[in-house]
Formats: C-alpha cells, sequence, structure tokens
C-alpha cells in the first residue's frame, strides 16, 4: 500500500481496524458488519470527487456526464451514488459511485483552466450515517429541518457549526452522506462517533459499507 | 407525614414507594412523585425559606413555578425551585442564603436596620468614604445573593436539540388540550407542550369533581395519546419565543428549539396575591397553591383556612378544597358587595361562611408563621380577628402572556375584566383559554377549539370551524386588592422585598414610569420575573399617578419567561475546531498547539520549554532548512474573463505587468483606505489567477471579491479552495537542495527565480510552488491537494533528513518576519492603518482609474500621520517590553509598539511600532512606558533588521549563515 492521500479522520479509528486503500486513499478497514436496525458511522472519504467550474462547465459536464443538473444544488444522478451536484453558478461537484466506473471519465480528466473550464481536485471528508432513526441524532446537530432532505437535492447546512453537504441516499435503505472540509472532518467525525455511540450505534469502517451497499466486488 | 390527605384517584404521587431526604438537617419522608415543597409541608413544614433582602420567613406563595419563594440548594446544586423539583433520595436540601440554618438565620437582624435600606438606598450610599466601598461590597454580596455556586461540583450539559412541526400547543390545560383535541385527526403534525410533567392544567385541582371537565380531559388525551401526528412534551416549559416562530422549549432532557409553522400560546395565567401587612408570612397562599398540593400531592397545607374572595374563582375554589376534605372556614369577600350574595351561594349552601364587604387589614404571625388574619367588614368596618393556619388568596390573574409580548403581539389592558388581553397577534400566533381572556372552562376549551380551527385554516388544512367564544363582561380580577397598612410590610414583589412603601418612595422621587419603577424599586426583576408582582405594581403607580391602569402600561417582557440553569443553554460542548492536514503530525512530535481562531496551529515543537524550542527552530531556518504548515492561509482560485478587472479593482496594485507563472505582493483596503488584507497573488493565465489570503480573513476575502463581482457583472468564477489546499513552507539556505530530491522540475534560480510559480510533481503530488518568502530566507510553499498534505511532508521531513531538517512553528515564523520587518495585518496594522503608514505606498498605484479606496487613499496620502518604524532596546532589563506597550513623547500618547522580540540576529530585543511620523527619524529614541509604569528607552533603526539586500532569499547557493 502506497496511497499519497489518506483520509482525515484515519487516525481517529482505533483497533482492531486496518488500514486498506480505495480510490488511490489510505482508509480504515475490517470494522463490523453494520446492522441496519442500528446506528452506523462510516468514513467513506475516499469516494472519488471533482471540481468542475467556469461558465463552460456545464458544457463540459453535458459531454462528460451526459446530464447538468438545473438548479442550485439539484443533483444529477449518475447510479450506483455517483452523482453531479451543482454547488455554485458556475460550479459542479462530481461524486463517483463506488464501482468504480460511475463518472469515470470526468473523474479523472487531468487538471486543466481552459476553454472557460477549471477542472480541480476537489478534497472532503466524507461520512455515511445509517440507522433506523436518524433525527435524534439530526435535531442535535443542526437546526436545520430534517424532512428537507430529498434523494435528488443537495442540502448545505451546517452540522454542528461546520459547514456541510448532506445527501439523501435511498438504496439499499435509506441513509445519509455527510460531506464537510478536511479542516472539520476530526471535530465532526469524533463528534458524531460519540453521538452515534450515545445511540447504541458504532462506527465502523468502508469496506462494511460497501458490503451493506453491494457495489464493489 | 401529618398533613397527607386520603389517596385519591389523580394524585401525582406513589404512595408505594418512599422518598427520604434531608431538609436543613432533618430527616423528611414524602413519597415518590413529591417535589420538595409538599413532602415538606406533608410533614409539618410551613417555613420552607427565608426572603432575599430581610431575610424574612417564607412558605409556598404559588406551588408552582410562578415565584421564587422556597429557593433551595444541595451539595451539587443551587437555586432550585422546591415547588417544582422532585424530592431526591438522599439528598441533603437547606434554603439558600442563610446564615446559620433557616430557624435561627442570623441575616434576619438586618430587619432591624429596613428603615435605612428604603428603595434604592444602594444609589444613595456606600460612595463615601470612598476606601470603605469594597467593605460594603463584600457585606451586601454576602448578605445578599440566591444560593451559592459550587464550582467543584460536577458540570451537568444536556443536549440541545431541534424540532419542526407544523402547530405548537404550548400548554396543556383545558384550552390546550381543546386545541390538541381539535388537530388530532388533522394530518397536521403537532407538538403540545407543558411546564407540569402531567397534562390538564386545572383540570386536575380546579375541576376535579366536574364531571364533564374530567370527561372532556380523558377523551382529548386518548385521542391526543392514539394519534400518531401528535407529539407530546411534558415537563417542557416555553423559555423564549423567537423569530419564524421559533420556541425554546425546556425540559427534563435539556433544550428543545421548536420550529413551528403556527404557534398556539394556551399558557393559562398566573393567579395574583393580595397585598396586605404580613401577607408574605408562611401559611398564606394562593388559592390556587392549595388546591393543586391538595389534589396533585394529597397535602393539607393548613389545618383550617380563609379564603380571601375578589373574585368567583374564589368560591370555586373554596368548594373545591372543602371537598378535599380541607377545612375552609371562611370567605372572606373583597369583592363587589352588589354581586357577592350571587357567587356565593353555593358556599353558604356547603356551609362556608361568607363575610362580605369585607376589607384586609393584616395578618397576625406568631413565631414568623401566619396565626389569624385581621379584617373589617360590616358597616362599622369593625377589626375582626380571624385564628386561622392557612390565607388563601384568589383575587384575580394575570394571563400568562410573555410569549406574546415576544411574539410581537400587542396586549391591552381591558377595563371590564380587570386584567391585560392580547389584542393583536402576529400571523401564525393563536393565543387560547386563560391567556386570552377566558375564565369559565367552557369557554376557555371553546376557545381552544376556536385556535385550532384558525391554526389549520392559516397552514391551508381544515378541521371542523369552531368560533370564538365571547369574553365575560365581568371581571376576574379584583380592581385593587391591596389594603395600605400604618405599619407596613404589605409585599408587592416577594422576590424582591418590595412593599407598598416602597414603591411610593420611588414614586416621590420621581420615578413615576412603570419602567423608571421598575428599575429603581427593582420590582420585577427577581426570578419570578415579575409573575406574582408586576401587575400590583401598576396597579399601585396608577393609583399614585391618578391614572387608569390602561394608562400605565406594562414593562417589556423578554426571554426567559423562568430561569434556565446554565448548563442547559450551554449544551453538549460542542467546539469546532480546523485542524490543518498535518494536525497528526504537530501532536505526534509534542507541539505546542494552539488556538488560532478557529484554527489549531503549533507555536512552537517542544511544549516543556517553549522559549527555547523557538530559538532552536529559528536557527534551523536561518542556517539550514526548516518546515512550518501554513495550511491555514486562504487560498482562492479565480477564474474567468473578468479576473483581471476584478483583482485591479479588489487591490491596489497593478496587474498588468504581472507575467504568467509569476507572483506578486498584494494588499487590499476598503473605502476609507484602511488596510483589509495581504496575501500574495499568482498568475497562470490571463483569466486564471490563485491568490492567498490572511488566516482569518480568507473567507471574508472570497466573499468580498464575490461582491465585487456580482456588482461589476464581471465574469469571474471565484473559489475558495482555503480547505481543500493545504500549504507547506520549506524555507532556508538548504530548503533548494530538498525540493530538488522531490520534484521533476528544474528548480534553479534561472529556471525558478524569487516570486515565481510552477506546477510541480513534489513526492508524487500534484502540487503548486511559489517561490516567495515570509521568513527572509530561500524558501518555497508548497500547495498540495488537503488530503495528500501528510504525506508529501513526511517526504520533505525525509529527504531533508539530510540537511538536518525540522519543523518550525508560528513563533519562530514569526521572530523571523520580525527580522526581515514583514507585516503581520491585524497585529502591526489596526482598523484605521492606511497602507502609507506602513511602508507599502509602494503597493498603491493611484494611477489606476478606479479600485476600493482609492480617493481616500489619494487624501491620505499626503497626510502621513503615522510610521511604522523598527526600533531595538537600548538598555536591558528584567521588565520586558510588551506588544501594545504605548510610546510616550513629553506626557502625550505618540505610539504603540505592535511587535517585539528578542533578536538573535541583532543580539538585542527588537521591534515594529507605530508612531507620529515626526518621530520616526532614523536613531531617534523614544520612550516606552512599560507594563510596571517605568519607561524603557528605544532607538529607531531602518528596517529590515536582517539582510537589507535580500541577498538570501534570492540566494542562488546557500550563503554562509548570518545568524
Amino acid at each position: 500500500m502506497n496511497a499519497r492521500r489518506h483520509s482525515p479522520v484515519l487516525d481517529l479509528y482505533a483497533h482492531p481496524t486496518e488500514r486498506g486503500e480505495y480510490f488511490d486513499m489510505s482508509v480504515a478497514v475490517g470494522g463490523q458488519d453494520i446492522d441496519p436496525a442500528r446506528l452506523a458511522l462510516i468514513d467513506i472519504s475516499p469516494v472519488p470527487k471533482r471540481l468542475v467550474a467556469g461558465v463552460g462547465a456545464a458544457g463540459w459536464l453535458m459531454q462528460h456526464c451526459g446530464e447538468v443538473p438545473k438548479d442550485l444544488f439539484d443533483c444529477a444522478d449518475a447510479g450506483a451514488g455517483g452523482t453531479v451536484v451543482r454547488l455554485h453558478y458556475t460550479q459542479y461537484l462530481i461524486v463517483g459511485g463506488l464501482d468504480g466506473e460511475c463518472l469515470r471519465t470526468a473523474l479523472t480528466a487531468d487538471d486543466s483552466a481552459t476553454d472557460g473550464v477549471l477542472l480541480l481536485p476537489y478534497e472532503c471528508a466524507e461520512f455515511a450515517l445509517l440507522g433506523a432513526d436518524l433525527d435524534p441524532l439530526f435535531n442535535e446537530l443542526s437546526a436545520c429541518n430534517p424532512a428537507l432532505l430529498q434523494a435528488d437535492r443537495w442540502l448545505a447546512t451546517r452540522f454542528a457549526h461546520a459547514e456541510v453537504g448532506l445527501r439523501l441516499i435511498t438504496v439499499p435503505q435509506p441513509h445519509l452522506r455527510v460531506v464537510c472540509s478536511p479542516a472539520d472532518a476530526r471535530f465532526l467525525f469524533e463528534l458524531l462517533s460519540t453521538l452515534v455511540a450515545e445511540h447504541g450505534g458504532l462506527t465502523t469502517t468502508l469496506d462494511a459499507y460497501i458490503r451493506l451497499i453491494g457495489v464493489m466486488t | 407525614m401529618t398533613r397527607r390527605l386520603p389517596p385519591r384517584t389523580g394524585e401525582w404521587i406513589d404512595r408505594n414507594e418512599k422518598v427520604s431526604f434531608h431538609f436543613e438537617g432533618e430527616r423528611v419522608v414524602g413519597f415518590k412523585g413529591d417535589v420538595v415543597s409538599s413532602a415538606l409541608l406533608a410533614s409539618g413544614h410551613r417555613t420552607l425559606a427565608r426572603s432575599f433582602k430581610y431575610h424574612r420567613p417564607r412558605g409556598v406563595l404559588s406551588f408552582a413555578n410562578h415565584d421564587a419563594n422556597v429557593l433551595l440548594e444541595h451539595d451539587a446544586r443551587t437555586h432550585i425551585r422546591g415547588d417544582v423539583e422532585l424530592a431526591e433520595n438522599g439528598r441533603r436540601y437547606r434554603a439558600v442564603n442563610t446564615w446559620g440554618g433557616l430557624k435561627f438565620d442570623r441575616w434576619q437582624l438586618i430587619r432591624l436596620l429596613a428603615p435605612f435600606l428604603p428603595v434604592g438606598f444602594y444609589y444613595k450610599a456606600f460612595y463615601r468614604p470612598r476606601f470603605l466601598f469594597p467593605l460594603w461590597e463584600r457585606l451586601i454580596r454576602r448578605a445578599a445573593g440566591l444560593g451559592r455556586v459550587d464550582f467543584n461540583a460536577s458540570t451537568e450539559r444536556q443536549p440541545r436539540r431541534h424540532d419542526y412541526c407544523d402547530v405548537l400547543i404550548i400548554g396543556a390545560g383545558a384550552a390546550g388540550l381543546a386545541a390538541a383535541h381539535a388537530l388530532a385527526d388533522s394530518g397536521l403534525t403537532v407538538m403540545v407542550s407543558d411546564e407540569n410533567p402531567r397534562f390538564g392544567g386545572s383540570l386536575d385541582y380546579l375541576h376535579s369533581n366536574d364531571d364533564h371537565a374530567q370527561a372532556f380531559k380523558h377523551e382529548a388525551l386518548q385521542a391526543i395519546e392514539t394519534s400518531t401526528t401528535v407529539k407530546t412534551l411534558p415537563g417542557y416549559f416555553a423559555a423564549g419565543y423567537y423569530a419564524d416562530n421559533s420556541v425554546a422549549l425546556v425540559g427534563p432532557d435539556g433544550v428543545l428549539y421548536v420550529h413551528a409553522r403556527t404557534v398556539i400560546v394556551a399558557t393559562g395565567a398566573y393567579e395574583q396575591p393580595a397585598v396586605f401587612r404580613n401577607n408574605d408570612a408562611p401559611g398564606v397562599m394562593l388559592a390556587s397553591a392549595a388546591a393543586r398540593l391538595a389534589y396533585r400531592y394529597a397535602v393539607a397545607p393548613f389545618e383550617n383556612a380563609c379564603v380571601i374572595a375578589g373574585n368567583d374563582d374564589a368560591y370555586t375554589t373554596a368548594l373545591e378544597l372543602q371537598h378535599a376534605g380541607l377545612s375552609i372556614s371562611a370567605v372572606i369577600d373583597i369583592g363587589d358587595p352588589a354581586t357577592c350574595a350571587s357567587r356565593a351561594a353555593a358556599a353558604i349552601a356547603a356551609g362556608i361562611q361568607v363575610i362580605p364587604n369585607a376589607e384586609i387589614s393584616h395578618a397576625d404571625t406568631r413565631r414568623g408563621e401566619l396565626a389569624a388574619i385581621v379584617i373589617r367588614c360590616g358597616t362599622e368596618r369593625a377589626e375582626q380577628r380571624i385564628e386561622c393556619d392557612g390565607v388563601l388568596m384568589s383575587v384575580g390573574w394575570v394571563p400568562a402572556a410573555g410569549l406574546l409580548y415576544q411574539a410581537g403581539g400587542k396586549i391591552d389592558y381591558d377595563d371590564v375584566l380587570q386584567q391585560v388581553v392580547p389584542t393583536t397577534l402576529p400571523d401564525g400566533v393563536f393565543a387560547a383559554g386563560r391567556v386570552n381572556g377566558f375564565h369559565e372552562l367552557s369557554a376557555r376549551v371553546a376557545d381552544g377549539r376556536a385556535a385550532a380551527s384558525e391554526a389549520s385554516t392559516y397552514l391551508g388544512s381544515t378541521v371542523a370551524r369552531a368560533n370564538r367564544p365571547s369574553r365575560a363582561q365581568h371581571a376576574h380580577s379584583h380592581a385593587y386588592p391591596i389594603s395600605r397598612h400604618a405599619r407596613g410590610n404589605e409585599f408587592v414583589d416577594f422576590d424582591e422585598d418590595i412593599v407598598v412603601g416602597d414603591l411610593e418612595t420611588a414614586w416621590r422621587e420621581g420615578f413615576d414610569s412603570v419602567e423608571l419603577m421598575k428599575r429603581y424599586s427593582t420590582i420585577g426583576m427577581g426570578p419570578s420575573q415579575g409573575k406574582t408582582s408586576n401587575m400590583n405594581g401598576v396597579r399601585v403607580l396608577a393609583r399614585l399617578n391618578d391614572q387608569a391602569v390602561g394608562a400605565i402600561g406594562v414593562t417589556t417582557t423578554r426571554p426567559f419567561t423562568h430561569p434556565i440553569a446554565m448548563g442547559k443553554l450551554a449544551g453538549r460542548r460542542i467546539r469546532r475546531q480546523w485542524r490543518t492536514p498535518m494536525h497528526t503530525f504537530h501532536t505526534d512530535h509534542h507541539a505546542d498547539v494552539t488556538e488560532a481562531g478557529t484554527w489549531l496551529r503549533p507555536m512552537s515543537y517542544a511544549a516543556a520549554s517553549p522559549a527555547s524550542a523557538v530559538h532552536r527552530e529559528y536557527r534551523q531556518v536561518r542556517e539550514a532548512v526548516g518546515v512550518i504548515d501554513v495550511s491555514t492561509l486562504g487560498k482562492i482560485e479565480l477564474f474567468g474573463r473578468d479576473v483581471i478587472a476584478l483583482l485591479e479593482y479588489a487591490y491596489t496594485c497593478s496587474f498588468d505587468k504581472l507575467a504568467p507563472h509569476m507572483s506578486r505582493y498584494i494588499f487590499m483596503v476598503d473605502s476609507s483606505g484602511s488596510l483589509v488584507d495581504d496575501g500574495v497573488a499568482a498568475r497562470f493565465s490571463d483569466e486564471h489567477f490563485y491568490i492567498t489570503a490572511t488566516s482569518s480573513h480568507a473567507q471574508t476575502v472570497v466573499r468580498q471579491l464575490q461582491l465585487f463581482a456580482d456588482q461589476l457583472a464581471l465574469e469571474v468564477t471565484i473559489i475558495d479552495r482555503t480547505f481543500q489546499v493545504g500549504a507547506i513552507n520549506l524555507a532556508g539556505p538548504r530548503s533548494r537542495e530538498v525540493l530538488e530530491r522531490l520534484t521533476d522540475i528544474d528548480v534553479s534560480d534561472a529556471a525558478f527565480p524569487y516570486l515565481a510559480v510552477r506546477g510541480a510533481t513534489v513526492a508524487g503530488v500534484s502540487t503548486r510552488l511559489l517561490r516567495v518568502g515570509f521568513v527572509g530566507e530561500l524558501g518555497y510553499e508548497i500547495h498540495a491537494p488537503a488530503n495528500s498534505c501528510i504525506a508529501l511532508w513526511q517526504a520533505l521531513m525525509e529527504a531533508g533528513d539530510e540537511f538536518g531538517i525540522a519543523p518550525f512553528g508560528v513563533a519562530a515564523q514569526r521572530l523571523l518576519r520580525l527580522e526581515k520587518g514583514h507585516l503581520i495585518f491585524g497585529q502591526d496594522t489596526d482598523g484605521m492603518t492606511n497602507p502609507f503608514e506602513v511602508n507599502l505606498g509602494w503597493g498603491v498605484r493611484l494611477g489606476k482609474e478606479r479600485f476600493v479606496g482609492k480617493h481616500a487613499l489619494e487624501v491620505l496620502k499626503p497626510r502621513d500621520a503615522r510610521k511604522l518604524i523598527g526600533f531595538e532596546r537600548v538598555e536591558e532589563s528584567d521588565e520586558p517590553l510588551r506588544e501594545c506597550n504605548l510610546i510616550i513623547e513629553r506626557g502625550g500618547l505618540v505610539g504603540r509598539v505592535t511587535s517585539v522580540e528578542y533578536s538573535p540576529h541583532r543580539g538585542c530585543v527588537i521591534g515594529l511600532a507605530s508612531v507620529s511620523s515626526e518621530l520616526s527619524t532614523s536613531a531617534r529614541v523614544l520612550q516606552v512606558l512599560l507594563s510596571n509604569g517605568e519607561y524603557a528607552p528605544v532607538k529607531v533603526v531602518e528596517l529590515p533588521f536582517y539582510d537589507p539586500g535580500n541577498t538570501r532569499q534570492q540566494a542562488e547557493k546557500p550563503p554562509a549563515a548570518q545568524a
């Protein structure tokens, strides 16, 4: 293993988790399986992402992803968890799927700044929150109404004062994906981990999440 | 348990489980479910606390959360309200603020000084002689107060949460339950809260023997319990009403912020005391308090009581209490004699003596507790003394309308009802029940249903239409339930020991408006927040002013409606801190990590001996090579056709001569010409720039740039990449040798000159390299994707091992930059500093057509008021120079020290100071006022202190160390 990228919360995982590598990022693996009835927190920061910006971004996306979200914070579903989110008027976030193929072309395009299109890496941390009832946890961290969460929308809000992007994933079971900055990652992950434990849940690893979601072999 | 009544259905205590605790050292046994006060009264105690100012004996007044008569503490907490605090097994409760215990409180001697302590005495005393003031302060602080906080007690923090609903119903008495019942099947999400642990309100204790009332309650509760859309919150009081129908509910497990689309306020009313001499004696209480004690806790708080009646409710309550097995010897009617007979009929029929057309003279006390009530009655107005150990006051109500005020409602005094009622409410806010001026049970229920109907209509839903009932045409409150007595002690405000005479004194001294009187006399400023005092205070003031009560007005009601424990407000400890990508390295290497704004930054890498660590790190950079984590820098990507136009407008300098793949120093001023932020601009192409900003202003700069772009309709995409990109400064004469081992590009001076910018792969990571120097040595800022930075940092450490590479912290960086004379914005500048004052005039191009602050700078340039100078300390001394020490010339303030450090290079203390321009000439000696009051001479010197020729940061080969 020789990953050049590390999950910002990698060292917050205690033993007996190990380190694995997904999408060129070192991440904790070997955690417990997820019980859909219990709350679970998983570091899924390796999920590939890319930022496309500039006045030519929409055209570039149409060419490389086939679909462009129309309104601010709309998501264009690309399957396998992949999506394109409109973050700003001329800024789009491409989020890859866990199958490694979804939106691959767009995600692997070289950094560039030509023809009104700026391609940049998008560095963040991403966590998945699963469980039968996330509302108590959500309601302690955010003033945002969880009823506003929609599968095709990116909810830009704050969790425990930290700016986050929330996405509701509906398959195979409804759960939440939380995207935050690497700077906030440790603070937020530690807090989420504490809350999840208080609610009888567990913090586990990406491989357990993949086993549950069932999209990567 | 001498005063416990026989068991009855609906009581709140569990007689199968006992609770044992100590009160003032004496063991008390109650039942599970008892509050402290009910258990104490049941065991025969009457005096439960002492008053705030005169330490008078106090007992139960409202037996609700409406007064602060019974304030207790135990080993872990203070300011416990005995009337609503569940008694805990094993606790040792005591009254707050006593000296020698409740029974023999020595502070009660203060009563002897009462003639010398009139209202507002502290405004007129103690300031002379001045030296005695600290003594008075200590004495008053010790005598006053409402308990002591034990700072060693374990902290109890509870979560703060948010919740959402269509309709929030505050109060689950008759009106609230009626509203909730009506909405239970509407499909709307409903939340119902009540400050009591059980729903029902006065249905529990004022209508216990009314079958219709009990049937209504049962049906409503059942509908609520079976509804899937109604959420119940027993034990939650509404503490404050905030914007957009957000209400803070405080409950047993923390604070809940409910964001509701509509709110029905059914908070009821506070029963008001009559005001007469010794009305604060233990045994004198509100009639509703006695009813609550009897029906909820099966406690008879007296053996024989009289009821002071100022309204119909007094008779209802008297009958309810008699029905519960309590002895009511008489009803003393102080209301309108003309209508007394009609309201008294039922009581007379039940064998209760009714004394019409009476006046209260005073209460007699024995050992501080109630012994008798003395009245005047009959045509002769002869005094009559009635022996009793209970006096129950039922003379009127004040709507619990605090939330309606806070919501923006208008509340006016109704002369018919003799109380305030809401007249105008904001959209989406509805009042129901007693708070809305309805006192009859049937009217409260109807009003609750009508409020539900209006709320559902407001939300576009429909429930069975219900109309508001008509308000009664007679008062439920006595117009002036206040009897003056020649010997005083007629308490208006129980919290603050304010008597009628105090209000008269305040009025005589000119405090004749309700707001002034409140502040001067402190009426309503105690922990009860005027719930049982404000209305009587207003009545007294109205009579003094010879005005109608409605003309007096009321004071502003603000959150919180009841005091809230600090732990509940604080909530869970959530302290957001930003970590850089290298944070783990820093902590693993014993860095002294300090908060810098929200960021955590390493100050130095030896927490045990920071001073020596700073000088070691300093030498490392001056003599070899060091690395510092500068990820906190703001980093902004600018892309688009109009980037240069935006930068030209936002910054003072010009960008037309900045070649691609080069960078320059930039700074921004505001429209007044004051410096705002600085950084570096790197140009990749005509349409693509990358700029940095100071750590604390990154988001501000992004917002400012976006604002300018929008105002000028410029085509620029602005991306804040502060968090996505980490940055490492590799600095020192050997830095190039380290870098060239890891990168694929030519880093020689010719290929990569000073101020150049390159895209490069470093240690396998795609980076941007900026050849800039803040610390005055050859150096490179390496900007890389945040999640790759730790790998890059480790690679640099490995590659630099041969050259003795080591990390350096912010403290060493500050010293290094000070020697180089570089500014830190916000430290060496203030909110008024312009570029000409800090030697940055070279970066202002006034010839540009326009930029923010241009006109101000044109005016400021010739003024030349202040200058940033470098100085050296002339004489050594144990007293250190400090940043912000003032510079004094001929007794006047002429400047201040902005930065100061010991310079290893100069071998003395050096610093920067902002001084009047005329004092900035080289070699001039200035006097710095030290913290100990002495003066230290410093000599103005040329800047920079180190490497004035810039040979080191532009060096092709490692120069000989100068340090």
